[in-house]
């Protein structure tokens, strides 16, 4: 992976073996892949709740679900990365749906999403534009900026912000069907140009 | 190019469906089309397939963001509650282990019972005890709501010089929630009186045993290593921790705080050089400690130890102050948190200007979440070394 850890003992150990260790109580491997992955983890758990203190918690979640149950992941089924930056979305979205707070920054998104609705690449995403960086960075945005914009709006107000659908289709002024229907739709395009330009270095996928 | 209004007219028969897994792994749905999803998913091996391809592409969106690390204080906590965690990873499940509702159903890419309406939050919420803490209730710092970074009571406020002299005219020390004063001293423990466990015992890990959490010796043993090389220092620490009221009839919530403590200094320690200030309830060395702070540079990190669960409207707040004269003068209010847990917890308090090179730390306790101009009720003081 891109970030080896300075773990000697764990540096060349592959993600689904470390996953295994856990299971006979070794947290040494817990660590591993924590250093591992914990930056994409809390990057995604920040933008979702917008708040660290929050994203702290998501993140120490998962991690805590994990060491509790280590078969929750199948090496069989995909990689290691993919799994917990899903399972990290999902408890972020549950979290910040959860969270009463989160109503009044609800708000404050729906001013966000016109970086969204605007057309064009430029604008996404909306403040860390020079971040963006890194080989998948630039194939997600590739991507993404490849979407027609209610396509590209529907998937960023749902995986960014965490909106439902009919959230989604309330700020937008579009109805629900045709949300679930440019969600579908940009989906699957979206899965054809990460394929298309598929970073050949990545793992994780089957 | 007109868009497509309802995805059963356009997409086909199966095209609903569709729709709703995609939204499923974007976790977008409305609670209706969740509960109606979760019960056609186990059935429909289509749906299980465009569920687990849209995972890679949720997967693949986290790229899209920068990487951010978090603080040091998350893995500090992460391994604090690892060695809090009362079994065995990988061990036969605990009768009150959630039973996964549609056990036929398989999340491709592992997670557990998709077929649930929540799918996921049962697994992810699931506390392996009863931890009032666990999930986001022990967000309680004062921090601005979630998203929300506009000036609010985070920041230490610059108030007037609270007025300590009129109101707490020699820093009362009040009775901390527990009291233990009260209670007869407890008897040391004379050995570690571990319940009854069908692990066998490892001699080469003595040290550990004070400490081992019934099924989870090894590890444990670990976490003390970092910190703690000899039994002596845990015999030490364990029977320090024994006038804690509430925990003295708990000698698995000793071991277990024992072990996080240790666990916790040592990570919160371990990045370079920091303070450690010992709060008591009167600022003098005491075996009863209220929190252990950690200071680097102006960040701070609250080892809660005994302050005992806020209640109501109460707030606890951290001071700065000079301690070195015959009454503490420049009391200043740094940050407020709340406390859900009855023992132990570490807490990240965030970076102020006015941490660094404090001469001395108090928590107070305050009501109502309101920046405290004064302390109402002190109820730990200790110096930073």
């Amino acid at each position: 992976m891109e970030r080896p850890p300075a773990l000697p003992p764990e540096a060349d150990v592959s993600d689904g073996l470390l996953v295994r260790r856990l299971t006979d109580g070794d947290n040494g491997a817990l660590e591993a892949l924590y250093d591992r992955y914990v930056r994409p983890a809390f990057a995604l758990a920040r933008r979702i709740t917008g708040n660290a203190a929050f994203a702290e918690e998501v993140v120490q979640e998962v991690f805590l679900a994990l060491w509790r149950d280590p078969a929750k992941y199948d090496p069989q089924r995909g990689g290691f990365p993919s799994w917990l930056l899903a399972a990290t979305h999902h408890k972020a979205v549950d979290a910040v749906r959860r969270e009463q707070s989160v109503r009044s920054r609800r708000a404050s998104l729906a001013e966000e999403a016109h970086y969204y609705t605007a057309a064009g690449a430029s604008d996404l995403p909306p403040v860390e534009d020079a971040a963006w960086a890194g080989l998948r960075g630039e194939r997600v945005r590739a991507a993404l900026s490849a979407l027609p914009s209610p396509q590209r709006e529907a998937i960023v107000l749902a995986y960014y912000a965490g909106y439902t659908q009919s959230e989604i289709a309330e700020r937008t002024g579009a109805p629900l069907g045709t949300v679930k229907t440019r969600m579908l739709a940009g989906m699957r395009r979206l899965r054809l140009l990460l394929d298309e330009v598929a970073d050949p270095t990545e793992g994780g996928r089957p | 190019m007109s868009e497509p209004i309802d995805p059963r007219e356009q997409l086909g028969e199966h095209g609903e469906w569709d729709a709703l897994a995609v939204a499923w792994a974007l976790s977008a749905l409305d609670p209706e089309d969740e509960e109606r999803f979760a019960e056609h998913l186990p059935g429909c091996t289509r749906c299980t397939a465009t569920v687990r391809e849209s995972l890679y592409t949720v997967a693949d969106l986290a790229y899209g963001l920068p990487d951010e690390a978090p603080p040091p204080s998350l893995k500090a906590r992460l391994i604090a509650a690892v060695a809090a965690e009362p079994r065995t990873p990988g061990a036969a499940p605990e009768p009150e282990a959630p039973v996964e509702p549609e056990p036929e159903q398989e999340w491709p890419l592992g997670e557990p019972h998709p077929g649930s309406p929540g799918y996921g939050i049962d697994w992810f919420a699931r506390p392996a005890r009863p931890e009032p803490g666990a999930d986001q209730r022990e967000l309680g710092i004062h921090q601005p709501p979630v998203g929300e970074r506009r000036p609010g009571p985070q920041p230490a406020p610059a108030v007037d010089e609270p007025a300590i002299e009129t109101r707490r005219p020699d820093l009362p020390i009040a009775r901390p929630p527990q009291p233990t004063a009260d209670h007869p001293p407890q008897p040391p423990p004379a050995g570690p009186t571990r319940p009854p466990s069908t692990e066998e015992p490892h001699a080469d890990e003595e040290s550990a045993e004070v400490v081992s959490l019934g099924g989870r010796r090894r590890r444990v043993a670990r976490w003390v290593g970092i910190g703690v090389a000899a039994a002596a220092v845990v015999a030490l620490i364990a029977g320090l921790l024994v006038s804690n009221v509430h925990l003295r009839d708990q000698k698995d919530d000793l071991r277990r705080v024992v072990a996080q403590r240790e666990a916790a200094i040592a990570q919160l320690t371990a990045n370079g050089p920091a303070k450690v200030a010992a709060l008591t309830a009167d600022g003098q060395p005491s075996p009863d400690r209220r929190a252990t702070l950690v200071v680097r540079g102006d960040h701070i990190e609250i080892i809660v130890e005994s302050l005992g669960p806020t209640t109501g409207n109460e707030t606890y707040w951290l001071w700065t102050l000079r301690c070195d004269t015959p009454k503490p003068t420049d009391l200043k209010p740094i940050r407020g948190f709340t406390v859900t847990q009855s023992d132990f917890s570490v807490r990240d308090i965030g970076s102020d200007p006015g941490v660094a090179g404090a001469p001395c730390f108090a928590i107070s306790s305050e009501e109502g979440t309101a920046t405290p101009k004064a302390p109402r009720q002190v109820v730990a003081v200790g110096q930073p070394r």
